[in-house]
């Protein structure tokens, strides 16, 4: 796409702990989708929890693989987890990055991202992609957690609803998702 | 959040702009229940996948030094 411009359809932030964001009726009317996440978890124990992602309330057929880094040396950073939740049979939806826990240094929140890039487009496509891009603060100055995680739905439908569930906590107020329509203009 | 609270859904219509929060509904909870317990499934598969190459890495390196031939598993994990 050579001039992609970002029209903001809903953003919701949040005024009370909750654990799960919900964009229905989500218009057709753009080439792709994005979502912007800044959020915070009021789980404990690691620095870091999963967030569950899905289109359209399909709770099944989910192939991720996320890879993540996790640093506190400039320049450094080594590759240290991979997950294919398809290699290990399991299926479910967590294709949505991870988010800092009350564990992680104080009042951090993530800073990420998910494309649903051509998500009316069902012509000859097989199944639907989409990707987590994303970092959060853990427990001290520079350290951070950068996640990146690659999903595929088996059903191609167009999306026109999204889901952000974050495992077994809430996510706190302030939290934030901005829904982003990507137009060629 | 204790387990006899409900989570809450904040939900939003992208064509009214109309913003609701609520409790999840029985479906959510279930689905929720179902993912979790996935995740930790998926948790344990990861570890002993990772504890089993490193076995079989560890097994082809004496094997090599030893001269001893490796089976085809371990010669999997040191060649691509």
């Amino acid at each position: 796409m050579p001039n992609p411009t970002y029209t903001l359809i809903e953003r919701i932030t949040l005024a009370s702990e909750t654990n799960t964001f919900n964009f229905v009726s989500i218009p057709q009317s753009y080439y792709d989708l994005r979502l912007h996440i800044s959020a915070r978890s009021t789980g404990t124990g690691g620095t870091g929890m999963d967030l569950f992602f899905y289109v359209n309330g399909y709770t099944t057929q989910y192939r991720s693989v996320m890879v993540y880094n996790t640093s506190n040396t400039a320049g450094g950073g080594v590759a240290n987890g991979l997950s294919g939740t398809g290699a290990s049979g399991t299926e479910s939806p967590w294709g949505g990055g991870v988010i800092p826990t009350s564990s992680a240094i104080a009042s951090g929140f993530s800073n990420g991202m998910i494309l649903i890039p051509g998500y009316t487009n069902t012509t000859n496509l097989a199944r639907r992609s989409f990707g987590y891009d994303g970092t959060y603060p853990t427990s001290g100055t520079g350290m951070i957690t950068q996640t990146l995680v690659g999903t595929q739905q088996m059903n191609p439908a167009a999306v026109n609803r999204v889901t952000l569930t974050v495992r077994n906590s809430n996510m706190v107020v302030g939290s934030s998702v901005s829904l982003y329509g990507c137009t060629n203009t | 959040m204790t387990n006899t609270e409900i989570p809450q859904v904040v939900e939003v219509n992208c064509t009214t702009g109309e913003l609701v929060y609520r409790p999840m509904n029985e479906q959510e909870l279930a689905q929720r229940e179902i993912d979790n317990n996935a995740w930790e499934a998926e948790q344990v598969a990861i570890l002993a996948e990772k504890e089993r190459v490193a076995a079989l890495k560890t097994s082809a390196r004496n094997k090599l030094v030893a001269g001893e031939p490796l089976t085809a598993e371990e010669a999997s994990v040191l060649v691509i």
